[in-house]
């Protein structure tokens, strides 16, 4: 569905047509039919009633000649009437059709990007807009040249009836619509600068709002009372910012109304130039007034349709830029790919000097980082935050690649491991782990794809048991509120469903990252020692801030400044009076 | 306030707003209803004169006119054309231009007011923060939804009113014409709105459903995971297969509504063809010219047109949006924390006499039959896991909560009886969650004490006392790179939300420790402060480190919402109870070797 190739706006319609060939050219047929038989059709149909009534009344043509032209205009009113609901049906089935096969498309490539894009703002911006929502994007698009060629044909039909009346007639108006219509569709340009400027105050409100109605805050708030004066200066710069603002609707819709009259002008000038020719009996009155109506009728319509096809159509083009961005960005290899089935055994996990800049980011986060891990042990990596500690898990589970120096497992650099290999040799519980919202069940299953039938038993060791039998369907419950029947568990209960999940797994060394985060100290102490009873004899790695792990740990390795700074055991290390030893002893001097 | 609530009826939701939105902006609503009357007006008045050209066309195929009377005629239709394509314009420019933003302002400044008188505990209700967003949405919604009242009266009411006049004059029984145009549109849109219902109601679940899968593959929150854990095929077809069942029933509306549509469009076309029928042998009679049959079978299409631009495209989006509006009106609804004026006299201290607390919507009580006494001058810490409601109590002796049940005196005040700013004229606090306002610093600090004029001489010295460091940032510094400031580390940004404690006069202040992340050695440092703030204070102190509790003049230990033992540390340490566990707990990571 979705190449890598470069997009533009009229790209919108290839993918419509793509999705659904049928429904796109029913689509695009009876658009154009509707635009022909609304105008010159409805034009000349008139035009044969009125005259045919016109001879009638003046007695040269018999009566019963007004059957057939009224059975005209009646059909010509039921067609107007029908096409229009076809129309939209047709256009509802390619909007279905690119909803099943365009949406799939992009999320799959969404899926397969190297991590650097997730993390990094501006691609991680531009991966959202495109797949925030590609069926309406698309869909706009092609609405929008739907629209453009109706307006085409429309114009295009009256003038060929024109043409077929009096041909010098439709000469004149060619050579001053011509002229008059460019400059109609050059105004609807927009000035984006000023539009820029007035978003500057309206960035500002939006955050003065948050702190006079957001949740964050609401202790502050209501203890110290500020909101009057907060709100007005909330109301200062929310004037400032309309004033800037109504000028540049001001001005956009000058421009807008400008070119209506201008559209405005040609259908009068259409008019008297017509007049002319009825005088002088070159052309019916029926003719005339069928014409001028379809022009007036139009005009009516195509000023604010034109403007706001082509500003689709451009917005269609902007979208499709992004796409051609979008389809652009690398994959990383193997992203899709299942774990291994059966993980190596590791013996051994070495960094030798490791050095890895987050893509755009500046500085260094690990500056010539090494130390070998041995199997079986415990370990715990303390440090500032900032100091990479979780950099080290996100190059370890092959998140990114792009680092100096050398991973060695067993020996062999990580890189050189296919992508499933690595996938089955680590299982992290992240600080900000997933909470799944399907059934609880799956949610532990997935972490080991290859092995189901373990979860009942890693629930009770993770000690889930009292929650299983709370939740209605036991442990085929949904989880949180999106699916039917779901039920919400605590966030301490959710950690346990991580590291359920975690006790599936069968990778030879688990991570645990930085549980802290919404967890006093005495709940992280508790945690460990949760999981360090779990995972007894099994290779494991504490990353945290904090230094409770570190009792649990067989070895403490100290980080700073993207270095191991300190290394040893607890009693080394406090013999040492490094850093290590100051931070203990800070905190050791509460409970002395 | 939540969706089950009451519910509002289409017009009842018109005759609460219109008085909102024209206090919002009287004259501009007078404004915009004039320039509709005069836009509806002037289409009629082009009606009229395109008959007049055609009529004078026609007279001069026949010989009875000239060039000039054409021309005339034309030039009197150019009139009405331009001067209703500048009516039309204004009428745009300042509804959307002028009108919307400032009553948008006006009904914004209505719920800033309205959130500040209503209870704090509804933050903690996650119905009540979407309805505050939903009310949010309403804002512009309202404005438009009394554009549209006004224009279908203004503007469509008298664009009918002149047309229907016109075609009475021409031939009485031709008004008919307008109910012709009438009844079908109208039709379609109840019937494209129950179908369009249930479908919503039957897909939206699906929708959810399918968006959300598709998160677990492509949002950050578990884009890493997912990845990792191989767990893309298994979302995947998961999305697929929801996707697959949520288009077909889309389509499956859609197919529907369509059919309907045509049978509608049918009963449409028998209308306007009973009109051109009776168009037709009135011209036949010689009753209208056939200038004036052009005319109206021109204006035919106009009216059909705008008929359903009336039905189907404004009372359909009235009726999307009359959901917003609705959620604006309840939150003007809720009901408001107020009560009578009083001093708080600290040297009675503060009172909790059994009392016990639920949060909305949640059936276990937060806290459960505390009774605590706080002299003057005292300085509690309180202690518990996390969970156990310490920053619960912290609110409800403070005030910022009133207890489901028994009383809480501070200062002598009853806090659920008193107005709650005369409870909190005396009390100031440093939370866990505290802001880091992007403003400058100089704000950051005033902004807990509005009341008083700004004292840069006072600010300078509670920054000093709260050990902020930073020397080359002054006070009319913006904290937020954001808008062209500097940025603050958390442990100097800690310390400006400390001075800003101390800027508020106060009796008592609440001293909530930080558990985020800064390291063990800032830890130690912040917690030695607050145990220095608190001394000879009435002050409460919610520690994460037990060790640091030792400080207080008395310690409370909560456990699941209740007080369970209170005491010196001494005395707590000495018998076995939670404290002694926790503290054994905290401390046995500090004994080794």
């Amino acid at each position: 569905m979705i190449l890598k190739k470069k997009y533009k706006s009229i790209d919108t319609l290839r993918l419509a047509f793509g999705a659904s060939p049928v429904f796109m050219t029913l689509y695009a047929i009876l658009s154009s039919a509707q635009s022909v038989v609304q105008t010159a059709v409805t034009a000349v149909v008139t035009a044969n009633f009125v005259d045919t009534a016109t001879f009638i009344l003046n007695r040269t043509r018999p009566y019963k000649d007004i059957y057939l032209a009224l059975a005209l205009v009646l059909m010509i009113s039921g067609v107007v009437n029908t096409t229009g609901a076809a129309a939209k049906l047709t256009a509802s089935k390619v909007r279905v059709s690119l909803q099943r096969s365009l949406k799939p498309a992009i999320v799959k490539f969404f899926a397969a990007f190297q991590y650097k894009y997730i993390e990094n703002e501006k691609s991680w911006e531009l991966i959202s807009r495109v797949s925030r929502d590609p069926v309406k994007a698309v869909m706009d698009g092609v609405d929008a040249f739907i629209q453009f060629a109706q307006i085409i044909i429309s114009v295009a039909s009256v003038f060929i009836l024109i043409v077929s009346q009096v041909w010098w007639a439709a000469l004149i108006i060619l050579s001053f619509s011509i002229p008059m219509f460019w400059l109609s569709m050059r105004a609807g340009k927009k000035n984006y600068q000023a539009e820029r400027d007035a978003e500057k105050y309206n960035r500002r409100t939006e955050y003065l709002e948050e702190v006079l109605t957001g949740r964050e805050n609401v202790d502050e708030r209501t203890l110290f009372g500020y909101n009057d004066v907060v709100n007005r200066v909330w109301q200062e710069q929310y004037d400032a910012g309309r004033k800037l603002q109504v000028k540049v609707t001001a001005k956009n819709f000058m421009i807008s109304k400008g070119s209506s009259m201008l559209l405005a002008l040609i259908s009068l000038l259409v008019a008297l130039t017509l007049i002319g020719p009825v005088v002088n009996h070159q052309m019916s009155a029926g003719m005339f007034m069928g014409i001028v109506s379809a022009v007036f009728g139009m005009i009516q319509k195509l000023g604010f349709q034109m403007s706001r096809s082509l500003e689709n159509i451009s917005r269609a083009g902007e979208y499709m830029k992004d796409l051609s961005e979008f389809v652009l960005l690398r994959e990383a290899e193997g992203a899709l790919t299942e774990p291994d089935a059966e993980p190596i055994q590791i013996d051994s996990l070495e960094f030798c000097n490791v050095r890895f800049c987050y893509p755009g980011g500046g500085e260094p986060i690990l500056n010539g980082l090494s130390f070998r891990l041995e199997a079986g042990r415990h370990y715990a990596f303390v440090g500032k935050n900032g100091a990479g500690k979780t950099t080290i898990t996100k190059l370890l589970s092959g998140l990114y690649t792009e680092y100096e120096g050398e991973i060695l497992i067993n020996g062999k650099e990580l890189r050189e491991y296919p992508v499933s290999a690595v996938k089955a040799m680590f299982s992290v519980v992240y600080q900000d782990f997933a909470k799944y919202y399907i059934e609880m069940k799956d949610n532990i299953a997935i972490g080991d794809i290859h092995a189901a039938g373990k979860e009942v038993e890693a629930a009770h060791q993770a000690g889930l048991d009292e929650v299983v039998n709370k939740l209605e369907k036991g442990i085929n419950t949904p989880l949180g509120k999106i699916l039917k029947g779901g039920q919400d568990i605590s966030g301490g209960q959710w950690q346990r469903v991580a590291i359920a999940r975690s006790l599936v797994s069968r990778a030879p060394v688990r991570i645990l990252d930085e549980p802290t985060s919404a967890l006093d100290p005495i709940s992280e102490s508790n945690l460990y020692r949760d999981f360090e009873k779990l995972m007894k004899g099994k290779t494991t790695i504490f990353v945290s801030h904090r230094l409770g792990s570190t009792k649990l740990a067989d070895e403490i390795l100290v980080i700073d400044g993207g270095k191991i700074t300190e290394r040893g055991t607890h009693e080394e290390l406090m013999a040492d009076k490094g850093r290590y030893a100051d931070m203990f002893e800070a905190q050791k001097e509460w409970y002395s | 306030m939540n969706t089950k609530g009451k519910k509002y009826h289409l017009l009842q939701v018109i005759i609460r707003i219109i008085p909102i939105q024209v206090k919002s902006a009287p004259w501009n609503c007078l404004l915009e209803n004039c320039l509709a009357i005069m836009n509806g007006l002037s289409f009629a008045l082009a009606v009229v004169a395109t008959q007049n050209l055609f009529d004078a066309i026609s007279d001069a195929v026949a010989g009875k006119a000239g060039y000039r009377e054409c021309v005339i005629q034309l030039s009197l239709l150019a009139a009405v054309t331009f001067g209703q394509q500048i009516i039309n314009g204004i009428q745009n420019f300042h509804g959307i231009g002028i009108l919307l933003p400032k009553s948008g302002g006006k009904l914004t400044e209505l719920i800033h007011k309205k959130v500040k008188r209503i209870d704090p505990v509804k933050f903690e209700d996650t119905d009540f923060l979407d309805d505050l967003n939903k009310a949010k949405e309403g804002i512009r919604a309202i404005t438009m939804f009394c554009m549209l009242v006004f224009a279908c009266v203004s503007f469509y009411g008298v664009y009918f009113a002149a047309i229907g006049t016109y075609l009475f004059k021409l031939k009485p029984v031709l008004i008919i014409t307008l109910l012709m145009a009438f009844i079908p549109a109208m039709l379609a849109q109840i019937v494209n709105v129950r179908i369009f219902a249930d479908l919503e109601g039957e897909s939206a679940p699906l929708r959810r459903e399918c968006d959300y899968y598709q998160n677990t593959i492509c949002d950050r929150e578990y884009f890493k995971e997912t990845r990792i854990l191989g767990a893309f095929h298994f979302f995947y077809n998961r999305f697929e297969e929801t996707l697959k069942i949520l288009t077909g029933k889309i389509w499956k509306a859609e197919r529907k509504v369509a059919l309907f549509q045509l049978m509608l469009d049918f009963t449409t076309f028998a209308g306007r063809a009973v009109s051109i029928y009776m168009l037709f042998t009135a011209t036949m009679s010689g009753e209208i010219t056939v200038g004036m049959f052009a005319a109206v079978f021109a204006a035919l299409t106009q009216v059909f047109a705008i008929m359903q631009e009336v039905v189907k495209q404004h009372m359909g989006n009235m009726n999307r949006d009359i959901g917003k509006v609705v959620n604006f009106i309840r939150l003007l609804d809720m009901p408001e924390r107020t009560g009578e004026k009083g001093e708080t006299d600290f040297t009675k201290g503060i009172a909790a006499e059994n009392i016990s607390f639920s949060y909305p919507g949640r059936d276990t009580p937060s806290i459960k039959n505390v009774s605590l006494n706080i002299a003057d001058g005292e300085t509690i810490a309180i202690v518990g896991e996390n969970g156990a409601g310490k920053s619960t109590l912290v609110r409800l002796l403070t005030g910022i909560y009133c207890p489901t049940g028994g009383r809480v005196l501070v200062g002598g005040l009853d806090t659920a009886r008193y107005s709650s700013s005369c409870v909190f004229k005396g009390i100031s606090g440093v939370f866990q969650k505290y802001q880091r306002y992007k403003m400058t610093l100089k704000e950051n600090v005033a902004i807990s004490d509005t009341t008083i004029e700004e004292d840069s001489n006072k600010i300078r010295r509670v920054l000093e006392e709260a050990g902020f460091e930073k020397e080359n940032i002054g006070l009319e510094d913006m904290l937020s790179p954001e808008y062209g400031g500097v940025d603050l580390s958390g442990g100097q940004w800690q310390r400006v939300a400390i001075a800003r404690g101390l800027y508020r006069v106060n009796g008592l202040i609440v001293l909530d420790e930080p558990t985020s992340a800064i390291d063990p050695i800032e830890e130690t440092k912040i917690y030695k402060q607050f145990a220095h703030l608190a001394e000879g204070k009435c002050a409460l102190v919610v520690t994460h480190r037990i060790g640091s509790a030792k400080l207080a003049d008395r310690i409370i230990v909560m456990d699941a919402g209740r007080v369970v033992d209170a005491g010196t540390h001494d005395e707590l340490i000495a018998r076995p109870g939670q404290y002694a566990k926790m503290w054994a707990a905290q401390a046995q990571w500090y004994e080794r070797g």
